[in-house]
């Protein structure tokens, strides 16, 4: 029988978690300074600076850590240690000379950036690609190749807009490159890791039924190609909500046959999940006809993927996932017994809960302050930052205490 | 015939406590056998620091039967 090693060293996934709240506090302090001006154009140097700051060094971090989790968990392909600290300080350094970068417009900095992090990126999603396609003739082909496809088109294509800006080379429309940029981003990587991730914690944590088979097996390359044909051609961006629509659709199937009924995070992944697919169903419409939106939508609509969409799922998956791998470190030290009897104890609901509240606030008020009190959202995104820091660390130091 | 102890309704990390629990209380050469959720892929690392043996077999519903058994 296939039975590898599964597990990775706590502080591999632990690193990148950590990481991500400080990120997130930054982008809010930037937001907090930007003048109102500059919400209304979404490629301004500021703007880039800050989406990075947010997408790779918030929401970078985190599927990171839980990418090279559930690879090692899932399929048994585990990161080196060492290897996994280098990649952990090259998407930092990269993440903070990239936002550096943007805002100052220095080329030779952004330059620097696009090296580091396309070597760790590289890196890892070309090892990661090998291991598991080597994997696959051993087992089941995999699902996480999908978006790990994304991540390296995705790296591919930031190395490519770094080159153009700094060099004026390859010869490619700027536009386009930017829109394969975005869409390999936000859907081919990050909704897609969001897609395959949940296909296990939602059933293993919410004590669901698992996902319908065929969903499993098509959706994932569904949504890829579908990312991918976007990038090449703006015109199938008409089709990409429609493997979100079935995901969506199977999601409530699932969340509404959970055995764990008032678990806060079967309501986080239901609003996170229709705020990953509304946005989506829009981006066609803004991109064919932005003369009829007022300038600052897009950036709007971002914002509102992000935190009404993207926060609300990774709030979710942190509160099972860092608990959980919290409490196996403990009983691997402990093999029975001891201060520690079940996982609430590292991560409390009611913790969740209050992390819950934040989330649905900003996302339910986000349009309503963007017209009236901007400076809100950066307040209540700072917030949200510190609560979670708060909640890993003393998870943390809870189970330290409990040795 | 061994009982087959459905732990399909739990939710992590009770299932893995439980099984633990057995494995602990258990007689040499005694067999357990589980229904899980999934392939309980976290539990493999926890087994192998105790005198035990197992096969694991997938369900095409994706759940799984662990088949147990206490070493000397």
């Amino acid at each position: 029988m296939f039975q590898p090693e599964f597990s990775l060293p706590l502080s591999t996934p632990l690193r990148f978690f950590r990481a991500a709240p400080c990120w997130l506090l930054l982008a809010s302090l930037v937001a907090l300074g930007l003048p109102p001006e500059a919400w209304q154009a979404r490629f301004s140097p500021a703007m880039l600076a800050l989406t990075h700051l947010l997408m790779l060094g918030f929401a970078g971090n985190i599927m990171l850590g839980a990418l090279l989790q559930v690879c090692a968990v899932l399929t048994g392909v585990r990161a080196h240690p060492t290897s996994a600290i280098v990649l952990w300080l090259a998407l930092q350094t990269g993440t903070g000379l990239l936002a550096w970068g943007l805002w100052h417009m220095q080329m030779i900095v952004l330059q620097l950036a696009a090296l580091i992090l396309l070597a760790a990126l590289l890196g890892l999603t070309l090892w990661l690609l090998a291991s598991l396609l080597l994997r696959s003739a051993l087992q089941q082909h995999s699902p996480l190749l999908w978006p790990i496809l994304g991540l390296l088109l995705l790296a591919l294509s930031g190395g490519l807009l770094v080159s153009l800006l700094s060099t004026g080379q390859p010869a490619l429309a700027l536009n386009d490159l930017l829109r394969a940029h975005i869409v390999l981003g936000s859907t081919a990587w990050l909704s897609g890791l969001i897609i395959v991730v949940g296909f296990t914690v939602i059933p293993m944590f919410l004590v669901a039924p698992a996902w319908p088979r065929w969903l499993v097996q098509i959706l994932p390359g569904l949504i890829f190609a579908l990312a991918f044909a976007s990038a090449i051609d703006a015109r199938a961006l008409y089709l990409l909500g429609l493997p979100v629509v079935l995901w969506y659709a199977g999601l409530l199937r699932v969340l509404h046959q959970s055995q764990r009924r008032a678990d806060p995070t079967r309501a986080l992944w239901a609003w996170g999940g229709i705020n990953l697919l509304l946005p989506l169903m829009c981006v066609p419409w803004l991109e064919h006809g932005s003369a009829h939106w007022p300038a600052a939508t897009p950036v709007l609509l971002a914002a509102y993927w992000l935190l009404a969409g993207v926060l609300p799922i990774i709030t979710a998956m942190l509160a099972k996932i860092i608990p959980f791998l919290l409490w196996m470190d403990y009983r691997l030290e402990q093999p029975s017994g001891g201060r520690l009897r079940h996982m609430g104890q590292l991560f409390p609901e009611r913790w969740l809960r209050r992390l819950s509240y934040g989330v649905f606030l900003m996302g339910i008020v986000l349009w309503p302050l963007s017209s009236t009190s901007f400076k809100a959202i950066p307040l209540m995104l700072m917030i949200y930052a510190l609560a979670l820091a708060y909640c890993l660390e003393r998870s943390i130091r809870i189970r330290r205490q409990a040795s | 015939m061994h009982a087959l102890i459905d732990l399909r309704q739990l939710a992590p990390p009770e299932p893995i406590e439980r099984i633990l629990h057995w494995l602990d209380t258990a007689e040499p050469g005694q067999i357990g056998l589980f229904h899980l959720p999934h392939v309980p892929y976290p539990l493999y690392e926890h087994l192998h620091m105790r005198p035990c043996h197992w096969e694991c077999d997938k369900q095409a519903d994706g759940s799984a039967i662990l088949q147990l058994v206490r070493d000397q």
